[in-house]
């Protein structure tokens, strides 16, 4: 097979393909499959939702960026709308517009994945060889030939002076130029995302990787898949056209992301098991701050610090790493609770506004089970992610570490984001957190890191997909993406996905010869 | 960018009714309208008027800023919620109405007019109540309308410069050159481009 893009509107009449792998999602997961089963022989298809957007497409530009590179646009949400989704889709998935930072996955992690979890098959023993191959292909190293900008220093100046753990964060980059873009389309290919690396290498052995390919459902019979019915999408409304695109694969692996993934097999009627459920989401909480000097928060690599002191916080609460996001205007707007004049004097004082961020770590306490994806009567996909208990207590705690980071690193004025502003001028002023509520609509909540809905397990009662992310119904069918997660990680989750695909390409080229 | 999915929906009439209002009609009659530009392909006249109303105490143009609607958040929130889907869209205009209704506003804030007929303080006033109110649904219709106006308003490159925000610079990408305007460090090796075929 000679591999190549085709992009929607390339195809203008209905298309029916068969191929050994088909594989829906060109994200994290996707890519590092495709690249190692099209290298290993196998002839790969690989549908795409989103666009095939490249370097001379990435103007900067957040709201074009958003439109072209997010899912709905930059406006998923939770059911609810107390927690913003961002989430990537074109051409490399998230990864086109991720923030670069990789972890392995921890320890703790995959022994509470083994011995909670019965995932008996992941260990550092195991993923280690995988994470050296991609950690190779994507040049991801400590990245420390740049000092952190000085939005990043807040969080080493101040977890310096309070004496608490942080570290230089390792990138998946080549050659950075600084810009701070990451989140729009790296501008400089310096961003080894998966456009620019998996992709090609699946090109170049063979892979067909279709743009603006939506698959909307698996075909099932006697406990197979038979067939991939997918449409293509019209960029401009993100709606499908009439034509279709039917693919007939001896192997069948779903790699739309967490959300995308379970809302498929639902949509195709695969629901048995928790399909859809413990879905994670790192839930975010932010601090903002004012500095007597420039931050410029837009300016520099988005994350080149964080700290992990907080991330083991005990039993029966929920840890938190903290970082520091990219502060473009309408990211800082949108993240304000404030409008009318007062947002004015915000956004004109943003260029000494520093911004923390707490990531909390869900699915690790008994009982935190996360959210649900389902499908309503219009056909959309819905999560539905509690905020417990659980959580405002986390929240209110990591407002309070946040609080004393700022301070320590010199902010003149820290302020809340709730609907009505805490504003802090000195630490003891942070005493004052605890009068504040947290949750759902107290304070603005993201996510940018999706895990979960499709679990892996060994039992089919309590799980999705087995130990090696085959579907435990249907014998043709994997799952191979963030979604697989059992529980959320700690860490950012890129590279656990791109180790985890590595890996799971052994035994699915095995499978499909 | 923001959630604006399922608006306020779950603030429909039905919620309404919850909260005491009883089974009301509740439409846009006595809006007080503004010029409409011709190319409005979803709101109509009113519902534009309702969300200029909105979208100017959002941004009410100070510090030398435009209004909402001079930086035409209205005109361009009826392409993308244009784009939503139908049902979302159904919400979204659902919450421009239960602002906009001098019933409800009289019920829930005390307030006697309809929204567009308000002074800017009484609108001011009015979506703080929204944005901090006990009932959860306003909260969420608030949050929704707050991060579709100002995500249009600050991603307009211009008023990303008046908050001191110059912009992406040139970074040379669209060539295929390698990059050479940026070289505060070493510039990127582009990578190899794809071919891209039918
Ligand atoms: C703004 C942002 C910043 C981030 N920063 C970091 C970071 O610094 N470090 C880190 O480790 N992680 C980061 N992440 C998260 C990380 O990028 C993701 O966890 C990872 O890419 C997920 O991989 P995946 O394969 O599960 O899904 P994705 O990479 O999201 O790929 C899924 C792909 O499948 C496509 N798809 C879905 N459904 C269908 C369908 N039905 N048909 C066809 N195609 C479909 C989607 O369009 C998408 O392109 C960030 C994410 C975001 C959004
Ligand atoms: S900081 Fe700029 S140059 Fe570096 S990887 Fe991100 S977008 Fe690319």
């Amino acid at each position: 097979m000679s591999g190549r893009i085709v992009q929607g509107t390339d195809i203008t009449s209905p298309q029916d393909l068969t191929c050994d792998v088909c594989i829906v999602g060109s994200g994290a997961g996707g890519s590092v499959l495709a690249a190692r089963l099209a290298e290993a022989g196998l002839s790969v298809i690989v549908l795409e939702e989103g666009g095939y957007y490249a370097r001379p497409d990435f103007d900067l530009n957040l709201a074009s960026a958003f439109d072209r590179l997010y899912q709905d646009g930059g406006r998923r949400a939770t059911d609810d709308l107390s927690i913003t989704v961002l989430q990537g889709r074109s051409i490399g998935g998230s990864t086109t517009i991720n923030w670069t930072t990789c972890y392995r996955t921890p320890d703790r992690i995959l022994d509470h994945w083994r011995d909670v979890h019965g995932v008996d098959t992941l260990s550092a023993e195991v993923l280690g060889p995988h994470w050296d191959r991609v950690e190779d292909r994507l040049n991801i190293h400590t990245w420390d030939e740049v000092a952190p900008n000085a939005h990043n220093s807040i969080l080493s100046a101040g977890c310096e002076a309070l004496d608490w753990e942080y570290g230089i964060l390792r990138r998946n980059v080549k050659n950075c130029g600084n810009s701070g873009y990451c989140g729009h389309g790296c501008p400089l290919d310096a961003k080894q995302a998966m456009h620019v690396t998996f992709i090609p290498d699946a090109c170049r052995a063979g892979a067909v990787v279709y743009a603006d390919v939506r698959a909307d459902r698996y075909e099932v019979e006697d406990g197979r898949v038979i067939a991939v019915h997918a449409s293509v999408m019209d960029r401009a409304t993100k709606k499908p056209t009439q034509t279709t695109v039917i693919v007939r694969p001896k192997i069948a692996v779903t790699s739309g992301g967490a959300i995308n993934s379970p809302a498929l097999l639902i949509r195709s009627g695969i629901t048995q098991g928790p399909v859809g459920e413990r879905t994670f989401l790192h839930p975010v909480v932010a601090l903002v701050a004012t500095y007597d000097r420039d931050i410029t928060p837009w300016a520099g690599a988005p994350q080149s610090v964080a700290s992990h002191q907080f991330i083991d916080r005990g039993p029966d609460t929920m840890g938190c790493f903290l970082e520091v996001p990219p502060m473009h205007p309408m990211l800082a707007s949108v993240s304000s609770p404030l409008f009318g004049d007062d947002e004015a004097a915000f956004m004109a004082n943003l260029k000494r506004t520093g911004t923390l961020i707490a990531l909390h770590v869900d699915g690790l306490v008994p009982g935190d089970n996360g959210g649900t994806v389902t499908i309503d009567a219009h056909d959309r996909i819905r999560v539905n992610y509690p905020l417990t208990a659980l959580h405002q207590e986390a929240f209110q705690f990591s407002h309070e570490r946040m609080a004393e980071v700022h301070f320590a690193a010199g902010a003149t004025e820290v302020m809340s984001l709730h609907g009505e502003p805490l504003r802090m001028h000195a630490l003891a002023d942070a005493a004052q957190l605890a009068t504040k509520s947290y949750g759902a609509h107290e304070h603005p909540i993201f996510t940018a890191h999706q895990m979960g809905g499709c679990m892996m397990g060994p039992d089919p009662a309590t799980s999705v997909v087995d130990t090696h992310l085959k579907h435990h119904h249907i014998d043709n069918l994997y799952v191979v993406d963030g979604s697989v997660f059992p529980t959320a990680l700690g860490v950012n989750p890129s590279q656990t996905i791109y180790g985890i695909a590595s890996w799971a390409a052994e035994h699915i080229a095995v499978a499909a010869r | 960018m923001t959630p604006t999915r399922r608006t306020v929906l779950l603030i429909g009439l039905a919620s309404i009714a919850a909260m005491g209002v009883g089974t009301v009609t509740l439409g846009l009659r006595g809006t007080t309208t503004v010029e409409a530009p011709p190319e409005l392909t979803l709101f109509s006249v009113e519902q534009y008027s309702v969300l200029c109303a909105i979208a100017d105490t959002l941004h009410t143009g100070a510090n030398g800023l435009p209004t909402g609607t001079m930086a035409g958040v209205p005109l361009a929130l009826d392409h993308v919620v244009g784009t939503m889907n139908p049902a979302d869209r159904d919400e979204f205009l659902q919450a421009l109405t239960l602002i906009e209704n001098a019933l409800v506003g009289a019920l829930l804030d005390q307030r006697t007019t309809t929204f567009t007929g308000s002074s800017p303080e009484v609108r001011a006033e009015t979506l703080r109540a929204w944005q901090n109110s006990r009932v959860y649904v306003r909260r969420q219709a608030f949050k929704a309308l707050k991060g579709l106006c100002a995500g249009v308003y600050w991603s307009q490159p211009e008023m990303g410069r008046l908050a001191g925000y110059l912009g992406p610079m040139d970074y040379g990408q669209a060539s295929s050159e390698k990059p050479t305007t940026f070289a505060q460090h070493a510039v990127a090796e582009p990578s190899e481009p794809l071919e891209v075929q039918p």
